[in-house]
């Protein structure tokens, strides 16, 4: 067993050429919009203090919010592309994780409804967001299918992750997952006055 | 054990990786990680918060990380906007002093009243972090960085605090508490008396 472990670890040391981005140009679209989701930090914070909240509740219904999460992020960002939304302002999408993460720290479960309409919301002001920062990429469809493939795993994965955290015995689980999200909303607060601040500034 | 061992082994084996070695989040990250080791005073007082949860045992261990940093945002909140709240700085040096002794005495205060305390004290470190900000390259970055250190300062206090389980340790906890204080009334010496 050791022995095939050795060499894969060191098959995957050994260093070769690699061809990387070498997708077709129409894609380009399609994972510009994935990798936005998976490396902006508001984008990580708001899938992230969603799904760690819809993480807190029984799996049936916290499943659900990654679809909702999805088709929010979708329609904000064909929204924002169409011009039915007027122009995002820095901060607003600071407001469902700092909400997400505030329910999350105080342990707080909500019925199915209010904890999927979190969920659209939050991907429609992500998206939304999204698609301004991307009006000049051309293909709307693409970008929205990314955006939306990308939040759906997030989501899930999150919801997955800290489901299976809370379903082991110890009982500081459930204190650190409420820690995070008190420093989820701690986060969203700063990052929130800093950009109301710059708004006020004009910068 | 021997796993753990060969993992930091190779941990330290690693060589520093130069890809992505700028932009504005690592810059931003970096600041606000930084910035609450910077300052003595902010630091002793967390370490305090952590040693002093740690004292009073379930839930305060806990509990007390969770509303700190909560409460400590907002603080930034009124200083990132310029509300005006007097005598901070002196406060910030009067919660080393009452932490340090809370923990010196070894306080069995109701977890309400630990939560109220500390959380007082809480606005006013987060107020002048707030005051201080800087307008970091990513906001974002610059808060994760900056709660996250102020969480590592918590785990500190709480980690060393566990010493009070050995025989000798609660002697090493009460004597860091004694050190807290102390640091204090140097800071508040420095605050009230020196300009003066």
């Amino acid at each position: 067993m050791r022995k095939p472990l050795w060499a894969l670890t060191l098959a995957f040391m050994w260093p070769r050429v690699v061809w990387a981005h070498g997708l077709s140009a129409e894609a380009g679209d399609f994972y510009a919009a994935a990798q936005s989701l998976l490396t902006g930090p508001e984008d990580i914070l708001t899938w992230l203090a969603l799904g760690l909240f819809a993480g807190l509740h029984a799996m049936r219904r916290a499943g659900w919010s990654a679809e909702c999460f999805a088709a929010g992020l979708a329609f904000g960002l064909l929204a924002a592309r169409a011009g039915w939304l007027p122009t995002a302002r820095p901060g607003i999408d600071l407001i469902a994780p700092l909400v997400c993460g505030m329910l999350l720290a105080l342990a707080v479960r909500l019925p199915a409804l209010a904890l999927w309409a979190i969920a659209v919301a939050s991907g429609l002001v992500r998206g939304w967001h999204t698609g301004m920062d991307t009006l000049a990429r051309p293909d709307g469809l693409a970008l929205a299918s990314g955006l939306g493939l990308a939040g759906y795993l997030s989501v899930l994965s999150a919801v997955a992750a800290t489901g299976w955290f809370l379903s082991q015995s110890a009982g500081w689980r459930l204190i650190a997952v409420r820690a995070a999200g008190s420093w989820i909303a701690a986060i969203a607060m700063m990052t929130g006055g800093l950009a109301f601040r710059r708004l006020m500034q004009g910068v | 054990m021997r796993k753990i061992l060969i993992t930091l082994a190779l941990a330290c084996l690693a060589t520093p990786a130069l890809a992505h070695s700028g932009g504005d989040v690592q810059v931003g990250f970096t600041a606000g990680f930084l910035h609450p080791l910077t300052g003595l005073d902010h630091l002793v007082a967390m370490v305090a918060v952590g040693l002093w949860g740690a004292q009073l045992g379930k839930p305060e261990i806990w509990l007390l990380p969770i509303a700190f940093p909560l409460v400590m945002a907002f603080g930034g909140l009124l200083g990132i906007m310029r509300i005006a709240l007097p005598l901070s700085e002196p406060l910030i040096a009067a919660s080393a002093i009452v932490l340090g002794l809370v923990v010196v005495m070894q306080a069995r205060w109701p977890m309400a009243a630990a939560i109220a305390l500390v959380s007082v004290f809480a606005i006013f470190h987060g107020y002048a972090h707030g005051r201080e900000l800087p307008d970091a390259a990513s906001p974002e970055a610059y808060a994760i960085g900056f709660v996250m250190a102020t969480g590592m300062l918590h785990g500190v206090g709480i980690l060393i605090g566990t010493l009070q389980r050995l025989r000798w340790g609660s002697y090493v906890v009460r004597g860091l508490g004694f050190g807290i204080s102390a640091i204090g009334v140097v800071f508040l010496y420095g605050q009230m008396i020196a300009p003066a």
